[in-house]
């Protein structure tokens, strides 16, 4: 039996052979990886409400590397999951490199997206934000072909000391069979600070890991806004390695037919005096699903951490679900921790309130669901991008009713 | 102007009568203060005669201008200028007062047949009526209610009733949660909107706020009735005898 045979015949992921594009020879230690990849399941904690029969079909093909030359632009554009387009910013550099992943550790155990996105993945950017930048740095990804393909861009993004720069993420296209299995990780070091905005409206399907380590006194703000989506799930892991660090994750998911969204986050508190906040929320229609899988962690030593979990979930139809799962694991004795969880339609006393003003029912309930959606956006501190999410918000609104 | 005919109202799936038979005339120009305990159904009536949904009224009227409004919902009831000042606002996130405010106005102008305002013009109208209120300009870009105190709230809804101009106005326990200077404020406001082409009635459970807010008329209720009514020396008698004093009378 030849090793591909063999790969074939135990391999659950052996769709995604074909994403190693060179020769199987050449990645001969990512294939007997790949083996052992097996594709999640019903059993495992982390993708219990998941509709994983969404992955049964994924894409035969990874997509193709459209240029060799990369240009200069006003954005970091990917096409594909390729870098084709570069920046020119001071005080922000962008490198690739091809040989990254085999520096990486493969096995995830909670998802193993996150280490195919490590086998399958031949060109790693890295993006150095060296100074305080003023100019937001924007990435847009999107596929240029018509076939269904896979894409796995992976970035690692470190904010030196003493910087700071806003980023916006947008993912686009109209590509619902494709799978973007992307990749984020920051570093962001002291004193430094990462305002993040990733808005998508492609309708293909996301399985997004995030990975965010702080050192002291940073500062980061990473706001997810789904306003369309087929599957979309996002793993997010913020390790607060020094102490005064402060990180806000927020995340909104507008949902109709069966599209789903999955937000999966874990929150270390490994040292002293930090603070994190989630902030998430959906609107769900038809018979959509959203779920929020929400984990703090304070280790031992981190004294005086300040922590708060809130999930909230509009309903809008009878046959639409939300799984609200905020956790709390603490091993420290002198913190604040808690967590928040609301499932729910609109108040008729909100309503109401809004019709003894002249306005009508339908309007009112416009406007309420509109707030509901607006709060999370206003957490985000991507200003800049603010009027034009809100237009996207407002669209993807009106097609739920 | 506004009758309130032997009302008797229920929550709409329970079978708990709230308000049982009460009935009220106010005219233009007057302003009215029903002062009653808790659970007597202060608060109800004014949602009823907003235009609550969730309480049936099973008998008896209530006429504007000799029509009557059972039929209308709340946002037709506002329309022809019904307001209901809320105990506690609602907090809008994401529609910031400006153009919350302007969409109340222009829905009233679409009503009366009459041209939308300008978003200058109403800028400006906008302002006297925030000058009127002794509210900054910032919260014109602020969220509706959202992040207010518990006094700006109030301010809010006086501001609210400033530009929208209504010829029947109920403020729902408006004193509640005010501090002192909070209260006087508002009620210098509401003073200043009082007119003989409008009418106020006043739902509050002490005293204090007709200190400020002098009405012609008191009323007490009591377990969804109307009991007392007298003038503004009534509500001193409550605040010193307390409500046991009108019971004992009805005795």
């Amino acid at each position: 039996m030849t090793m591909t045979e063999t790969i074939k015949k135990d391999s659950t992921l052996i769709e995604c052979l074909n994403y190693l594009d060179d020769s199987i020879e050449l990645y001969k230690d990512r294939v007997s990886k790949l083996e052992k990849l097996n594709k999640p399941n019903r059993k495992q904690e982390a993708w219990k409400y998941f509709p994983l029969k969404k992955l049964n079909n994924l894409p035969k093909n990874k997509g193709k590397k459209v240029t060799t030359t990369i240009q200069t632009g006003d954005q970091l554009d990917f096409i594909n999951g390729f870098l084709t387009q570069s920046i020119d910013i001071d005080g922000v550099e962008i490198n690739l490199s091809d040989t990254f992943n085999n520096r990486l550790n493969v096995v995830h155990e909670e998802n193993p997206f996150t280490s195919l996105n490590t086998l399958t993945n031949n060109e790693t950017v890295f993006i150095n934000v060296t100074k305080k930048v003023l100019t937001p740095l924007k990435i847009r990804f999107h596929n240029d072909e018509t076939d269904t393909i896979y894409t796995d861009p992976k970035l690692i993004i470190t904010c030196k000391e003493n910087s700071s720069i806003d980023i916006l993420v947008t993912h686009e296209g109209n590509d619902t069979d494709s799978l973007e299995n992307s990749s984020f990780k920051f570093n962001v070091e002291e004193n430094a600070e990462l305002n993040y905005l990733s808005i998508k409206t492609a309708t293909r399907s996301i399985q997004e890991s995030i990975e965010i380590n702080c050192a002291a006194n940073t500062y980061v703000n990473a706001s997810y806004i789904v306003p369309s989506t087929t599957v979309s799930r996002h793993d997010a892991e913020v390790n607060l390695n020094g102490s005064n660090s402060k990180c806000y994750l927020n995340g909104l998911g507008i949902l109709k037919s069966e599209e789903s969204f999955t937000f999966k986050t874990r929150v270390h508190h490994r040292v002293e005096e930090c603070e994190s906040y989630q902030h998430f929320k959906n609107i769900l229609s038809g018979k959509s699903m959203a779920e929020y899988n929400g984990l703090v962690e304070v280790y031992k030593d981190a004294q005086l951490t300040d922590s708060y979990q809130l999930n909230r979930n509009l309903i809008l139809s009878d046959t639409a679900k939300a799984f609200s799962r905020p956790q709390l694991r603490i091993f420290a004795d002198d913190v604040k921790c808690s967590h928040g969880s609301t499932t729910g339609q609109i108040e008729e006393s909100e309503i109401l309130y809004l019709m003894s003003r002249g306005l009508t029912r339908t309007q009112a309930h416009a406007i309420l669901v509109f707030g509901f959606a607006d709060e999370v956006l206003e957490s985000s501190k991507c200003k800049f991008a603010h009027d034009e999410v809100r237009i996207l918000l407002k669209e993807s609104l009106k097609s739920l009713s | 102007m506004i009758e309130i005919k032997d009302l008797h109202v229920k929550i709409e799936e329970e079978d708990v009568e709230i308000i049982k038979g009460l009935s009220l005339t106010i005219n233009k120009g007057e302003t009215h203060a029903i002062m009653g305990p808790n659970g007597s159904g202060k608060s109800t009536l004014s949602k009823v005669l907003a235009g609550d949904e969730q309480y049936e009224i099973t008998s008896g009227d209530i006429l504007v201008n000799g029509e009557s409004i059972l039929e209308l919902d709340a946002t037709e009831r506002a329309l022809m200028g019904i307001f209901l000042a809320f105990q506690y606002p609602v907090e809008i996130p994401g529609v910031n007062n400006a153009s919350f405010l302007r969409m109340a106005y222009n829905a009233k102008q679409q009503h009366e047949d009459k041209e939308e305002i300008d978003p200058i013009d109403f800028e400006e109208y906008l302002d006297s009526k925030l000058e009127l209120v002794g509210m900054s300009k910032d919260f014109k870009e602020r969220p509706v209610n959202f992040g207010f105190s518990g006094g700006e709230k109030k301010r809010n809804e006086i501001l609210q009733m400033a530009v929208l101009n209504p010829i029947f106005n109920i403020l729902d326990e408006t004193d509640s949660g005010l501090d002192i200077d909070a209260l006087k404020g508002v009620a210098d406001a509401v003073n200043k909107l009082r007119a003989n082409e409008n009418c106020f009635l006043l739902i509050t459970h002490y005293q204090r706020l007709l200190d400020y807010i002098v009405p012609d008329i008191v009323h007490v209720m009591v377990d969804g009735k109307i009991i007392e009514t007298g003038d503004k020396s009534l509500a001193l008698e409550l605040d010193k005898k307390g409500y046991d004093f009108i019971l004992e009378k009805q005795d």
